[in-house]
């Protein structure tokens, strides 16, 4: 077995962006996965542990730190989790399935331009999917952020949790044509 | 053996990294906090400092600045420890004199090769993923006399070999070894990224080299399965494994015997261990092997995907270094990563070219794009082939197979290029 220097057991480690700040947290996992969390529509807040505070404006300086924070889901923009596994259901589903393909999407939310795909089934269509899913929050994978008023500002990771509330434009990228060798 | 201080508020996280290091023989000391953390180091002087970013009171950055102020630690290295792992909190850590910067969970394995290439390196490298070292810029506070104050450079101890010396896998600094001479017809055909297709490349072209009547010698220096034999239907007996019980380099007898010869195209083949190996042949070992190839055939071409020392000593001594990349943004870093470590192992720039494969139908990354990333132009572009697969279950290369294919064409013109 490999060993690792983690977090904590049963905990996953996020970056949990509202319109003014990057929270960097822990969120057990003893309940239930982050994202059922997220999604949980009786809870308004999330706890997160070991709490550490950066102004989106210079988000790599720490500004505050505490034991235990409670975010307002509703006000978050998006959750960037670096490795999706950690975050996400592990049972097959919505998100996880052998025959899911992946879907090149931008999104507006937030503040930020999001990029990277959504990885669902073929027969679903992306539109439809994103106006009437129930989820408040829908899993981008292999994303990026960029914060609109700043590029530089960026995030990356496994999985960006969108905040469905906070889209403001929601965009499919076409697949491209053949390409230039091909022709 | 080398002394470490470690400097996170998480107990556990200290407890399991300490384990990690004295595991493999490090002397390991803690301190929970950036203020005793920043004292111990002034007090012991350690060989290297691993520092978390997110603590309470002192950040990270703030304990790295404030080492870097100090003549007492401003020459110890430092390893960053976090989980705020996004590239804007490794630039930052780096800006602040950091040495490497790792982010959690990490393995014991990572952990361990990133605290022996910065002990190996010193505190004027920053030592990247894949292990790639690039000098620390003038700018930093490490460069800076006024806020470091003179202090003499410091002498990192050896660190412990992991594999016996007298072997042939022998560990050496495997990243600014001295180069000699490219004097022989050898062709390193590499990537650092895998399923971009560079065996596939170096089995097409020693076939294509082949089919014009050259005689042609391949080496597989995967660590991790070689394919090369299942490219072209071979079923080796031996490898150079075999070599790595040996204590002197190999005789041509017994070099000889390691050779497979592939009935169609005359090729003769030396492969990869089918099993992953932990071991590589050492750069001399290799250069050993090499020098009698190079004497033998008219082109050795090698398929070298890992940058152990078997691969640097490969480079040393091509005469062509084709880096292979596909055209999708993780490849591209790697390639433009690959080519400041291949300036760094002294592989002059104008023997190396990059080859661009399209390994999907539809191009990911513009071609003017990965052209501006890596600031060089391609040496070859090579269409996607979607009888690719269907070739290797033939165990029939396509430049033997489909000639006029624009893959083979493609092929054909790199190693014109490389061999005229």
């Amino acid at each position: 077995m490999v060993q690792s220097a983690s977090i904590r057991k049963d905990f996953v480690s996020g970056e949990f962006i509202t319109r003014t700040f990057r929270i960097s947290g822990e969120a057990s996992l003893r309940t239930d996965p982050l994202l059922d969390q997220l999604n949980d529509h009786l809870a308004l807040f999330v706890q997160l542990e070991r709490v550490f505070i950066s102004p989106l404006l210079n988000p790599v300086a720490l500004t505050g730190n505490y034991p235990v924070g409670q975010v307002r889901k509703d006000n978050l923009g998006l959750v960037v989790l670096s490795n999706w596994r950690e975050g996400l259901p592990r049972r097959e589903g919505q998100y996880v399935g052998r025959d899911h393909i992946d879907r090149k999407i931008l999104i507006m939310a937030g503040g930020f331009e999001v990029q990277g795909v959504l990885r669902l089934h073929p027969s679903v269509d992306l539109g439809n999917f994103v106006r009437t899913t129930p989820e408040q929050f829908i899993p981008v994978f292999e994303a990026t952020a960029a914060m609109i008023a700043n590029p530089n500002v960026q995030f990356e990771g496994g999985a960006i949790l969108v905040n469905r509330a906070q889209i403001e434009v929601f965009c499919i990228v076409p697949r491209p044509g053949t390409g230039p060798l091909r022709s | 053996m080398a002394q470490i201080l470690l400097i996170d508020d998480d107990t556990n996280l200290l407890q399991m990294v300490k384990l990690m290091l004295q595991r493999v023989g490090h002397e390991v000391q803690t301190a929970s906090d950036g203020e005793k953390g920043i004292a111990m180091a002034a007090d012991s002087q350690p060989d290297l400092a691993i520092i978390d970013v997110m603590m309470p009171g002192l950040s990270g950055y703030d304990v790295v600045r404030r080492m870097r102020e100090d003549t007492r630690t401003a020459r110890i290295p430092i390893v960053i420890l976090t989980a705020r792992s996004q590239p804007m909190d490794k630039h930052m850590a780096l800006e602040a004199g950091a040495n490497a910067f790792l982010s959690k969970p990490v393995t014991s394995q990572e952990l361990i090769d990133r605290v022996d290439a910065v002990l190996r390196a010193g505190v004027n490298y920053r030592v990247h993923t894949g292990l790639l070292t690039e000098p620390m810029r003038p700018s930093s506070p490490l460069h800076t006399p006024s806020a470091a104050g003179p202090t003499p450079p410091r002498q990192t101890p050896p660190v412990p070999a992991r594999s016996t010396s007298e072997h042939p896998t022998s560990p050496e600094s495997p990243l600014r070894p001295s180069p000699p001479p490219a004097q022989f017809p050898i062709i390193t055909v590499s990537s650092l990224r895998g399923g971009t297709g560079s065996t596939t490349l170096a089995v097409n072209m020693a076939m294509l080299l082949a089919m014009r009547g050259r005689r042609v010698c391949l080496v597989d220096l995967s660590t991790t399965s070689g394919h090369i034999p299942l490219h072209l239907h071979l079923t080796p007996q031996q490898t150079w494994g075999d070599l790595l019980s040996m204590r002197d380099a190999p005789n041509p007898q017994a070099l000889e015997r390691l050779l497979v010869r592939h009935e169609g195209s005359g090729v003769f083949v030396l492969p990869a261990p089918p099993v992953p190996s932990t071991q590589s042949l050492s750069t001399p070992a290799i250069q050993a092997v090499l020098q009698q190839l190079g004497r033998n055939f008219n082109h050795v071409i090698i398929d070298a995907p890992n940058l152990d020392p078997a691969t640097i000593g490969a480079l040393q001594m091509s005469r062509s270094v084709v880096v292979v990349m596909a055209d999708d943004p993780p490849s591209v870093q790697s390639t433009g990563q690959y080519l400041i470590a291949l300036l760094n192992l002294g592989v002059d720039a104008g023997r190396v070219r990059v080859a661009l494969v399209h390994v999907q139908p539809t191009p990911d990354v513009p071609l003017e794009t990965i052209q501006k990333a890596l600031k060089r132009p391609l040496s070859a572009e090579i269409p996607y082939e979607r009888t690719q697969v269907a070739a290797i279950r033939r165990g029939i290369p396509l430049a033997v197979a489909e000639p006029e294919q624009p893959y083979a064409q493609a092929l054909e013109q790199l190693a014109r290029t490389i061999t005229t």
